[in-house]
């Protein structure tokens, strides 16, 4: 006689798409399953597990993503403070002296959004251009604004085209490393 | 031993799972091994988190079986102890040894 298989929850297998590599999704879920089906277990038991697995790789990357954030705030405090020194500095200087300046500061900025990338990278240790990448976002959208409040409009253009390809490319960088590795 | 080469408590009985089950380690088997051994109640993600961790120091390896059906058409992800790891449990066992010798260690009544 034929046993009736009974199906796990599908909103909880759908949870566990939040789960970025694909692979290890993969195998989770197919062992979930397996187990759902075989070992009699009951739909709080396959909620809980999804629950449990999805906050172990859920809280890794946001510790990721906090570490990148801390990163980022750390250079913008850095550039503020010398933006602080420098400014009155350059303030009588000509035009040119100060679109240079500007453009050092936006250049340290990028460059330290990238080493964030390459650290939130490391940190999580897979689908890291994804994870940097979600970094870059999560800066544009809160890290930068007490460094427009007077900037030239080019400033700011650039800022939202070029944040998220630098945190990128610092992910980009250490999948390059890992696959050398 | 270095601090590095040390083992946690829950990689030495991940680890420990591994060597039991043989070739036939993938996730179900040793999440299920582990809570027939120990009693307690563990999670599938709490295992694959730490056999990313022991593969990423090379103690373990993976690779990729077939889909099955009873999986859903899912494929399972067989791991397996590396000689890296071995030696790792080893140095751990011979630590724990170290430390207990000599000593008698009271039982407590629940």
């Amino acid at each position: 006689m034929n046993r009736v298989r009974h199906m796990p929850p599908w909103p909880a297998t759908a949870m566990l798409r939040l789960i970025a590599d694909r692979e290890k999704r993969e195998a989770i879920a197919g062992d979930l399953i397996e187990e759902f089906q075989t070992g009699e277990r009951s739909n709080l038991w396959y909620w809980r597990q999804v629950m449990q697995t999805v906050g172990h790789t859920g809280g890794k990357a946001a510790g990721a993503l906090l570490a990148g954030i801390a990163i980022v705030a750390a250079v913008l405090v850095i550039v503020t403070a010398s933006m602080q020194v420098l400014l009155p500095m350059v303030a009588n200087h000509s035009q040119p002296i100060h679109f240079v300046f500007t453009f050092a500061v936006l250049a340290l900025v990028l460059a330290g959004t990238a080493v964030a990338g390459y650290l939130t990278a490391r940190m999580v240790g897979h689908a890291e251009t994804r994870t940097s990448m979600l970094l870059g976002a999560v800066v544009l959208l809160t890290g930068f604004w007490w460094l427009r409040i007077g900037a030239p409009a080019w400033f700011i253009g650039l800022q939202i085209l070029l944040t998220i390809p630098a945190a990128w490319v610092g992910g980009y960088i250490r999948v390059q490393q890992k696959a050398r590795a | 031993m270095t601090k590095g080469d040390a083992l946690g408590e829950f990689e030495h009985i991940v680890l420990l799972a591994l060597v039991r089950l043989g070739d036939h380690a993938y996730g179900m088997r040793i999440r299920q091994e582990i809570e027939k051994r120990t009693g307690r109640d563990v999670s599938i993600g709490a295992v694959y988190a730490t056999l990313e961790r022991l593969e990423a120091k090379g103690y373990v390896s993976s690779w990729t079986g077939e889909p099955t059906p009873e999986r859903g058409g899912r494929a399972k992800r067989f791991f397996r102890l590396e000689a890296p790891g071995l030696a790792a449990l080893n140095s751990t066992e011979e630590l724990l040894r170290r430390m207990r010798q000599g000593i008698r260690i009271a039982r407590t009544e629940p």
